[in-house]
């Protein structure tokens, strides 16, 4: 039995191989993401309430020419942009720390990993409701313990001030654990004889670090980051929880605004163009991100 | 050629696992879907005895609230819904309508209402589109409206009253005017002793936000969202009555608890139960919480009256109609649901539950008022209710309108420029949509 | 102080450090556990109750009908607790969310090592392509989703969710286990190749195993992903295959928000990650120490 397994396994050309490794991944892709992906870029181009049983009417790029007129929206981008880069350079500093400290020999280790990588864990959406019940201004514990050591009292998530932070807050809680944890799997990709090797020179501990830790490192951290930026830039419900896009709209952003259109407006025409600009952004993003990559895969 | 095999035998097998999944029906069920919750709990319960009646069995699809427009809407519009009735909320039904979403039960509410028996405002909102049009797509269902809650102890003390009187010229008690109601709020804002005068929503969304309670002050003086004739906004939304209810908004929103401009439905809930605030505006559906002795510390000396008038007394409707899908195979099972409903014996049960009917004669009758402590208030606000907008841009109108009066009382524009900006994007919102053509 | 002592108070420093950043960083989770376990007019207390009486009754609520306990009763109707449905869109979360981070973390292997270690061509392109289904805004497709998922009678059933979340995971299981066979050296294979394994049982037998510190990883976020999702869960499905945490995370009774329902659910949902993660967490931790094949 085990020889004609054998016999079958030796038969599978690189070819082949390649074909079935690959078949089942894109042909679940083609299905549900090419599919709606066409679809929504068509119905960017059209007028089109996906709640009203009538046919699309074609608009040209009226869509797309109204978005970029409109001030609004460009503050609205303004305001994902600030998200997008205070959380991920926050998580990336706060979780590549945290795994560095994580990173060594000591009793407990296992439990202090599984601990810090526990946050990510919750349900974002939960986790978004229950800050916002903290950070209550009258009846939340954060502004009973900030009072409680001189501070102000903060209306955290129903300020101009410190909504947009309240919202950074949250996500850093719930996505560092997941900097922390892509650092140490990377970590445990370098080689140990290279550090015993440097240890033999004398070598000072930022020179491990500097040539042989980030080099190592750099490839999926690069990863890590841009998974953490595509999803900075996509998902809305922390901002549906916490803020309801307030005060004024001060803390819509893009994906929130997209989702209003789409299900509050049933403007499902200027919410897929609004759609295929951020895709265009975050396309353009991740190619940044992308080139970084293939060039230290290949240092 | 392989490539070929293994594509059609993983599409056979996708076929063949959810093909596997699908149940076959033999009785009729009819589906239910609503709001979870405690009134969604009961009507589950009430219709034991409607299977009991018919042997048509009900099933419920219970959906979280934040999530049941959205729900309802992408069901419906997929042309399958998984339901056979629904409860949208009174300003869905324009949007529900237009979609051809709904079964039209003109002749059938014609045949089986008796139209007297049901408050006119309730049947205008929860099922006639459009407005005045005579053509119905649903049945009142849970009826609701906007009331305040008050702290009782603080009305009722001697002391206060003195010192109110003296200051005000004018005795304490229940306002009946929103300008009475600032003074009142006014007289009991005491941050330093954790006190303030009152706790409106203020969140700036369309619903369960700035727009209702907003709203119910709007109507009071007088203002009109727009002429229902022409649609032009200018000049009756920013008019003078318009200008004058958001001045007194904002002035208002200086005697709220600080961060109160994200509050919504449980941040004025939670301030009075702590007994935070004076007075607190809300759905009277929401009392439970407030009179429940775990959960309050001043259950037992909270009063309820309606929103109060100015020039006009106009209370802000509430609730959810019931509907039947346009895409229902069980239709005459769902309208001998909806006959059901409506009879009196069933909405007996439901108000005893603590739930409020649609039906005259049981809100007047004085047994009505046993069954929850907003009773009273309850009735003198169904007479006079009013509901905005209800065609399918209210969500957009809505919003806008939140947005820009959230932005008035944080201070960034005055009542007056709000009043003015919210006119003219509203118009433009209508403009875009063929509404003055 | 000698090498061995400096180097052990660095440690116990580092230690000190971590217990503290650990203290501010799970004090939320810390105040969840308090939340769940009080009773509600105590979790609104300020100053908070720093000593309290744990109570259970938020935990056996999810069991029940009415939306959290005491802030949804149903009121002068006689009736018995009925169940509600949690059990239900609990096994239907285990058993979506652990298929389809199998499905992804497996094929994410396949396919990484096609694209690590053989020519394709336009390899970049058809990487873009994985990675640019992560790119859309969710609700972007949501509506077109529902339509298909309809019309292909994919509502409403676990497998169509499954799918669903396989191929939402599947770009970042390309990418990071892609990440992981480039580490592993081609030396390693080349011998067993030379040993007379076919490239096929190469994979199986030798680069599969390899791999396993990315799987782990990629298995746990995937599952994390899966398991807390539900834009989907709630549109793609109605009554019978919903998962569990759309229930959870919006529990609005008639009196409000009931926080401690919340609070309880959330911490029950996260059990099964937890023990998860603990399980495969020590592979990754032992995966690390070992420092794998390449001494």
């Amino acid at each position: 039995m085990s020889s004609l397994k054998t016999s079958w396994a030796n038969r599978v050309s690189d070819r082949s191989l390649l074909y079935i490794f690959l078949l089942p991944t894109f042909g679940f892709l083609l299905f549900l993401v090419v599919f709606p992906l066409a679809w929504s870029l068509y119905l960017s181009f059209t007028t089109y309430s996906a709640n009203i049983d009538q046919p699309p009417i074609f608009v040209g790029l009226s869509n797309y020419t109204a978005i970029f007129r409109d001030p609004e929206i460009w503050y609205r981008f303004v305001v994902t942009g600030q998200f997008v880069v205070l959380t991920v350079i926050i998580q990336f500093f706060l979780g590549f720390l945290i795994a560095m400290l994580l990173n060594r020999k000591f009793y407990g280790r296992g439990l202090l990993t599984t601990l810090f990588i526990l946050p990510m864990m919750f349900s974002p959406v939960v986790i978004g409701k229950f800050f916002r019940f903290m950070m209550d201004t009258n009846w939340g514990v954060i502004n009973y313990l900030l009072v409680g050591v001189g501070f102000p009292r903060i209306a955290w998530t129903a300020s101009f001030e410190y909504a947009l932070y309240s919202l950074v807050i949250a996500d850093v809680w719930v996505w560092t654990p997941f900097m922390v944890l892509l650092s140490l799997a990377g970590l445990s990709s370098v080689p140990r004889y290279l550090y015993e090797a440097a240890d033999v020179d004398r070598a000072s501990g930022w020179f491990k670090f500097r040539y042989i830790t980030l080099p190592y490192l750099a490839p999926i951290l690069t990863l890590a980051v841009l998974f953490r930026t595509m999803d900075a830039f996509r998902f809305f419900d922390l901002v549906y929880v916490m803020t309801g896009g307030g005060p004024g709209f001060s803390t819509q952003t893009i994906p929130y605004y997209i989702y209003m259109l789409a299900f509050s407006f049933w403007r499902t025409g200027k919410s897929s163009a609004l759609a295929y600009i951020l895709l265009i952004i975050i396309i353009a993003l991740s190619n940044i991100y992308i080139n970084y990559l293939n060039r230290v895969r290949r240092a | 050629m392989k490539r070929l095999i293994i594509c059609v035998m993983l599409i056979i097998l996708a076929f063949a696992m959810f093909n596997a999944t699908a149940i076959a029906q033999e009785e009729v069920t009819l589906t239910i879907q609503w709001a979870a919750g405690a009134p969604m709990d009961t009507l589950m319960i009430l219709a034991e005895d409607f299977t009991a009646q018919t042997g048509i069995k009900v099933v419920g699809d219970a959906v979280p609230w934040a999530l049941y427009h959205d729900k309802m809407f992408t069901d419906l519009a997929s042309g399958r819904p998984g339901f056979d009735i629904v409860l949208p909320d009174s300003q869905w039904l324009g949007a529900a309508v237009e979609g051809g979403h709904l079964v039209d039960l003109t002749d059938w509410v014609n045949e089986n209402v008796d139209k007297n028996l049901i408050f006119e405002e309730m049947l205008r909102a929860y099922s006639e589109y459009p407005d005045g049009s005579g053509r119905y797509y649903g049945i009142p269902g849970s009826a609701n409206a906007l009331g305040i809650s008050y702290r009782k102890d603080l009305f009722e003390d001697p002391a206060e009253q003195a010192a109110f009187k003296e200051k005000y010229g004018y005795p304490l008690d229940v306002p009946q005017t929103w300008s009475q109601l600032r003074d009142i709020a006014e007289f009991f804002y005491r941050p330093e002793q954790n006190l303030y005068g009152i706790a409106l929503w203020q969140r700036p969304t369309a619903t369960a936000g700035v727009v209702d309670q907003f709203l119910s002050l709007f109507w009071a003086f007088g203002a009109e969202l727009w002429n229902p004739e022409t649609r032009r906004v200018k000049g009756y939304l920013n008019s003078e009555e318009g200008k004058a209810a958001a001045r007194l908004w904002v002035e208002l929103f200086q005697f709220h608890p600080p961060g109160a401009a994200g509050y919504s439905v449980d941040d004025t809930n939670v301030a009075m139960r702590k007994g935070m605030v004076a007075m607190m505006g809300t759905y009277f559906s929401f009392y439970p919480g407030i009179h429940n002795p775990d959960l309050s510390l001043y259950w037992d000396r909270i009063g309820w009256f309606p929103t109060p008038g100015e020039k006009r007394r106009v209370s802000q409707l509430g609730g959810q109609g019931m509907s039947i899908s346009a895409y229902t195979p069980h239709k005459e099972e769902a309208l001998k649901f909806l006959e059901w409903w409506l009879r009196e014996e069933t909405q007996w049960k439901w108000v005893r539950a603590g739930f409020f009917s649609p039906r005259v004669d049981i809100i007047e009758d004085d047994r009505f008022l046993e069954y929850a402590p907003p009773n009273e208030a309850v009735r003198a606000s169904f007479p006079v209710l009013k509901d905005f907008w209800e065609i399918p841009l209210y969500h957009e109108m809505g919003t806008v309108m939140a947005e820009i009066l959230n932005k008035a009382v944080l201070g960034q524009l005055t009542p007056e420029e709000a009043m003015d900006l919210v006119a003219e994007r509203h118009e433009e919102i209508l403009q875009r949509e063929g509404y003055y053509n | 102080m000698n090498e061995f002592q400096r180097r052990r108070t660095k440690d116990r420093i580092i230690v000190l450090m971590l217990l503290v950043m650990l203290l501010v960083y799970l004090f939320p989770i810390y105040w969840m556990f308090s939340t769940a376990t009080k009773t509600l007019a105590e979790a609104f207390a300020l100053p908070p109750r720093w000593i309290w009486v744990p109570k259970l009754e938020h935990f056996e609520n999810i069991f029940y009908e009415g939306a959290g306990g005491e802030l949804g009763r149903v009121m002068r109707l006689e009736t018995e607790r009925r169940p509600s449905p949690f059990l239900r869109q609990f096994s239907n979360s285990i058993i979506v969310s652990f298929v389809s981070t199998g499905l992804a973390t497996f094929l994410g292997a396949l396919s990484g090592y096609v694209f690590s270690r053989m020519s394709v061509k336009g390899k970049n392109d058809l990487l873009f392509v994985i990675l640019s289904s992560r790119m859309l805004p969710p609700v972007a497709i949501a509506i077109p989703l529902a339509l298909m998922y309809r019309a292909l009678g994919l509502f409403d059933t676990r497998f169509g969710l499954v799918i669903m979340y396989t191929v939402f995971n599947l770009a970042f299981a390309v990418w990071m286990l892609r990440s992981f066979v480039d580490d592993i050296p081609r030396e390693y294979e080349e011998a067993a190749q030379v040993d007379g394994y076919s490239r096929f049982q190469t994979f199986f037998k030798f680069i599969l195993p390899e791999m396993r510190v990315g799987m782990v990883a990629t298995a746990i976020f995937s599952l994390i992903m899966t398991w807390n999702e539900f834009t989907f869960s709630l549109l793609l499905t109605s009554d019978r295959a919903r998962t569990a945490i759309p229930a959870i995370a919006h529990s609005l009774g008639t009196a409000g928000v009931n926080w401690g329902h919340i609070a309880a659910g959330s911490l029950l949902m996260v059990g099964p990650v937890v023990v998860f993660t603990f399980l495969l967490g020590d592979n990754l931790i032992r995966g690390f120490t070992f420092g794998a094949i390449k001494e």
